[in-house]
């Protein structure tokens, strides 16, 4: 039998990982998207799941750990949520994985992660844009490009808060023994 | 995300092939997203309405006013920034459509059904028992995240902000996070689960008449809605 890339416990813990980003969306999500500013639902929820991703990706460590969790979130998106969410979330998943993976080959240490999962964040919004775009021309053509560019400040700004929070979170799991940080591997 | 708890009586929809409803559901909600005539996205809303309400939902009134709010909050943004009330009417309508159609295949499509589903897919096992997983766990997770807020907001009321949402809602949710993903490898593995292994499955969901019926209801519907949105300028 050959062997799988991924362990059972890495399927559970990415699929537990993606519904906690779900779950953390159903609650942000409607409260800020009234509120019709560009980027702004995703700036606060960048803060919520980059605490959520950062955790999950120091559990994972293997190169693909970021592909695996936003690529379940994107299929629970697609028949639970919406195809376009689908697209956006995919497409920001596959660019950060392929850089990081370039970059780092995996996701350990602390670095990575942090990177990986700002870049996730900051990859997600343009594409979220460019199919917001493409189905309503009439309401994103108007957008002047300095919001898009203070969006994806906000954004930086909040993942990069919430990625430090989820760092310093996974050294209290660290030491209530539920995760192991892998800094002495390195 | 809620299927159909056992006991009660299936409706319509929930004998449909489960790829009749993603095709139906992601349909009508990028279809709502072309049309910007309100007389076609009230038809199509009528219709939606109409399926959903066949599932006969449990609406509480806190539910039903909060959703309500939401959809006025918008309709309000929507006004005052175009100063147009058939922009407004337009954008909430296709928002409310977009928002009822999707979930049409996670409100009537229990996890078996899309066991059954995925396993006529070329898709790995682990990444299927994933989605299984998810399927299953998001309801019970997000009845955690309830019962977290509402003890926040009894017992946390003197708390800063900042410890209301880290202490209390976001350290909770992680350990939940770890502690159901230990609690279900160790429930997999002792059912014999591999990723490398495929799973098998007896009965697989089969296209009948009555997904014909549908398809071709909601095709008809769609071809009335583009007609009064293209043909009539």
């Amino acid at each position: 039998m050959k062997g799988a890339y991924w362990t059972t416990r890495e399927y559970v813990f990415a699929a537990m990982t993606s519904v906690a980003l779900l779950v953390v969306a159903s609650v942000v999500i409607p409260v800020t998207l009234p509120l019709r500013i560009p980027g702004l639902a995703n700036a606060v929820n960048a803060f919520f799941a980059s605490i959520f991703i950062v955790i999950g990706l120091v559990r994972l460590r293997r190169p693909g750990s970021l592909l695996l969790i936003t690529g379940l979130y994107s299929l629970i998106c697609l028949v639970a949520a919406s195809p376009v969410v689908f697209g956006f979330v995919l497409g920001g998943g596959a660019v950060s994985e392929l850089i990081c993976s370039g970059l780092f080959r995996g996701y350990r240490g602390t670095r990575a992660p942090l990177v990986g999962t700002v870049l996730y964040e900051m990859a997600m919004f343009p594409f979220a844009m460019l199919l917001s775009f493409f189905f309503l021309p009439e309401r994103y053509g108007k957008i002047a490009p300095w919001i898009f560019v203070v969006a994806e400040i906000a954004i930086f700004a909040t993942s990069l808060a919430g990625g430090l929070i989820g760092l310093k979170l996974a050294k209290e799991l660290a030491r209530a023994g539920k995760l192991d940080l892998g800094l002495s591997v390195r | 995300m809620m299927q159909r708890i056992a006991g009660t009586p299936a409706r319509f929809l929930h004998g449909l092939h489960p790829l009749t409803k993603v095709i139906l559901g992601c349909g009508i909600g990028i279809y709502a997203l072309f049309l910007k005539n309100p007389h076609a996205l009230a038809i199509l809303l009528f219709f939606v309405v109409g399926v959903v309400a066949s599932l006969r939902p449990r609406l509480s009134l806190p539910r039903v006013v909060a959703l309500l709010s939401v959809l006025l909050a918008f309709a309000a943004a929507n006004f005052l920034v175009a100063q147009d009330p058939a922009h407004a009417v337009t954008y909430t309508l296709r928002l409310v459509v977009f928002l009822l159609a999707i979930p049409l295949f996670s409100l009537t499509t229990s996890a078996s059904d899309l066991a059954a589903f995925l396993s006529r897919l070329p898709v790995p096992p682990g990444v299927m028992v994933s989605l299984l997983l998810m399927w299953r766990f998001f309801p019970t997770l997000a009845e955690e995240v309830r019962r977290l807020r509402l003890f926040v907001h009894l017992w946390g009321k003197s708390w800063p902000l900042t410890k209301r949402i880290y202490r209390g809602l976001v350290v909770p949710l992680v350990f939940y996070v770890f502690d159901y993903s230990e609690r279900l490898t160790l429930a997999l593995e002792l059912r014999g689960f591999s990723p490398g292994l495929a799973r098998s499955c007896r009965q697989f969901p089969a296209f009948r008449l009555r997904d014909g019926l549908m398809l071709t209801a909601v095709v008809c519907l769609m071809g009335l809605c583009g007609v009064l949105e293209w043909a009539r300028r």
